[in-house]
């Protein structure tokens, strides 16, 4: 290669030789061809396995749903005597299919078939001995016929990453085991993740769902220590939550909501959603008072306003309508109208009305249509009225069809 | 696929789904329990089949997320009378929607009942069978 050099200029131009450039032009060539064929083979392979397949496919899953359904007994043992590598290569992927669509007894069932194709033996092996994706493969298998394995295997071999901790955790929740929540969260939470995935999250709602006391105990102790990311997330879990814990230690959640992110604030006050019942837990947040009113982020206060009208006593409700008077930010007034709405009379004058003090911070620059000043609480409400009369137009299906038949 | 020896034509049912595994479920289950099957692969073959001037179904099993046309929205113009079917005629849902927000919306489309799946077949056939009073 010759390089020719100007001492005068910065810049270097480089001279390459013609049967350089014709010998990369040839291999690349080579290689896109190569790509080329492979691809085409590969798929031309694939199609000609799915064209025979097909018809083996379809026998089973009449064979399986007639065994299923049609029979006393399936004998899931003796069908799988009879049928050759490439049936149940077949049959595996049909059961894997099923398996995820029914629960009681016909999943039970097809669990058994799974255990006459030996699928649960060799998922313990693969967790054993497996590499990565075969373990988490194993796993899926083991959910899908809800079969538990030791909790020393799980605990052995299936801690490398949050994926895989939570896939075991899935196992111990589809097999509704009784350590399900207490064995769930330490797998879960071990070694504090950053945040969870999509499936982390659903995984640790399912644990927490039937007994969401590990989690709140473990919340009380670490929860400073977390990333904002998961505190935000456990938050979440902890509002979707249905069972209610009635002595638990809440005080990380009261204490999230001095939190210095706004995100975990936020979360902290729509996990209050379902404790409005518990009087000292309201003592604590002190809701009723400024702590609203002091907080300066106007997605914050939304949440916190969601949460009052969830609690939807006579305390709450005040507190929202004193709040009505002096929200300074729109969408958080139409956040605030929203939460109060389902209290009061829709068809009585706007809460915001009654404000004895007069035009708020916010609430005397709105200008309407015709030019007149319009009080921004009262556009927020009249907002949310409107909104809810057509929802409940919408959802009127006998209403609609009376009115038709009147058309008619 | 075998066809069920004790079976009696009596009752008929529409069903649309556009999962082949839950159509081949809902069809062998209703079928051993003698029912006379129109099977529909989308929203808008169900709209077609339930707008049949014959279409006389017992009950109808509806998908929630299909092509061409969801089945609440098929529910809805069922329940406001658009089509030729007897706009009580007894609908569930089966869906993998299985969110409170869900359920309250199918049941607010009109639906006398909601499963989410994975589900029960044997529990579906019951609700089927209360609904129709057999």
């Amino acid at each position: 290669m010759t390089v020719i050099a100007d001492p005068s200029s910065a810049t270097t131009a480089v001279a390459i030789p013609p049967v350089a450039l014709t010998a990369a032009v040839v291999v690349l060539a080579a290689s896109l061809a190569a790509v080329v064929i492979v691809t085409l083979g590969y798929s031309l392979r694939a199609d000609r396995r799915r064209r025979r397949r097909t018809p083996i496919r379809a026998d089973l899953r009449s064979a399986l749903l007639d065994r299923l359904y049609g029979r006393d007994e399936p004998a899931w043992d003796e069908w799988v005597a009879t049928l050759s590598t490439t049936e149940r290569d077949e049959l595996e992927s049909l059961l894997d299919v099923y398996l995820r669509e029914l629960r009681g007894r016909d999943a039970d069932s097809l669990a058994e078939l799974g255990v006459a194709l030996g699928i649960d033996e060799r998922a313990r092996r693969d967790i054993a001995d497996g590499g990565y994706w075969e373990r988490i493969h194993a796993l899926v298998w083991l959910a899908l016929l809800r079969d538990a394995p030791d909790r020393s295997l799980l605990e052995t071999h299936c801690r490398e990453t949050p994926r895989e901790r939570a896939a075991a955790a899935r196992v111990l929740y589809a097999a509704e085991t009784t350590d399900l929540a207490t064995t769930g969260i330490e797998l879960l939470l071990e070694a504090e993740p950053r945040s969870f995935s999509v499936f982390g999250i659903d995984t640790l709602y399912r644990v927490s769902e039937t007994d969401p006391a590990p989690l709140f105990e473990r919340a009380a102790a670490d929860f400073e220590t977390w990333e904002p990311a998961l505190q935000q997330q456990v938050l979440l879990v902890t509002r979707h939550l249905h069972t209610v814990v009635g002595g638990a230690d809440l005080s990380w959640v009261i204490g999230a909501l001095s939190n210095p992110e706004p995100r975990v604030r936020s979360a902290a006050w729509r996990a209050l959603d379902a404790y409005g019942w518990n009087r000292g837990l309201r003592a604590d947040i002190g809701a009723g008072s400024d702590r609203i009113a002091d907080e300066p982020a106007p997605s914050v206060r939304a949440s916190a306003y969601r949460a009052l009208g969830a609690w939807g006593d006579t305390e709450a409700v005040t507190a929202l309508r004193a709040a009505a008077g002096s929200e300074p930010d729109d969408r958080a007034r139409v956040a605030l109208a929203r939460a109060l709405f389902p209290h009061w009379d829709p068809d009585g004058p706007a809460p915001g009305r009654w404000d004895p003090d007069g035009p708020a911070p916010g609430r005397e620059n709105a200008v309407g249509s015709d030019g007149d000043a319009v009080d921004p609480f009262d556009a927020a409400w009249r907002w949310t009225s409107e909104h809810a009369r057509f929802d409940r137009l919408a959802r009127n299906i006998s209403g609609a069809r009376t009115r038709e038949v009147t058309r008619r | 696929m075998n066809q069920p020896c004790r079976r009696t034509v009596t009752k008929s049912a529409v069903i649309a789904d556009d999962d082949e595994t839950i159509r081949s479920i809902l069809q062998y289950k209703l079928s051993n329990a003698g029912f006379d099957l129109t099977v529909c692969h989308d929203g808008e073959a169900g709209r077609e089949a339930l707008n049949d001037p014959d279409a006389d179904p017992d009950i109808v099993i509806l998908d929630v997320m299909m092509p061409r046309l969801k089945g609440t929205q098929l529910l809805r113009t069922v329940r406001r009378g658009e089509l030729a079917v007897d706009p009580d005629v007894p609908v569930i849902m089966l869906t993998s929607r299985g969110t409170e927000d869900d359920v309250l919306e199918g049941l607010e489309s009109g639906a006398n009942e909601y499963l989410t799946k994975p589900f029960s077949p044997n529990e579906l056939l019951a609700r089927v069978e209360r609904l129709i009073g057999v």
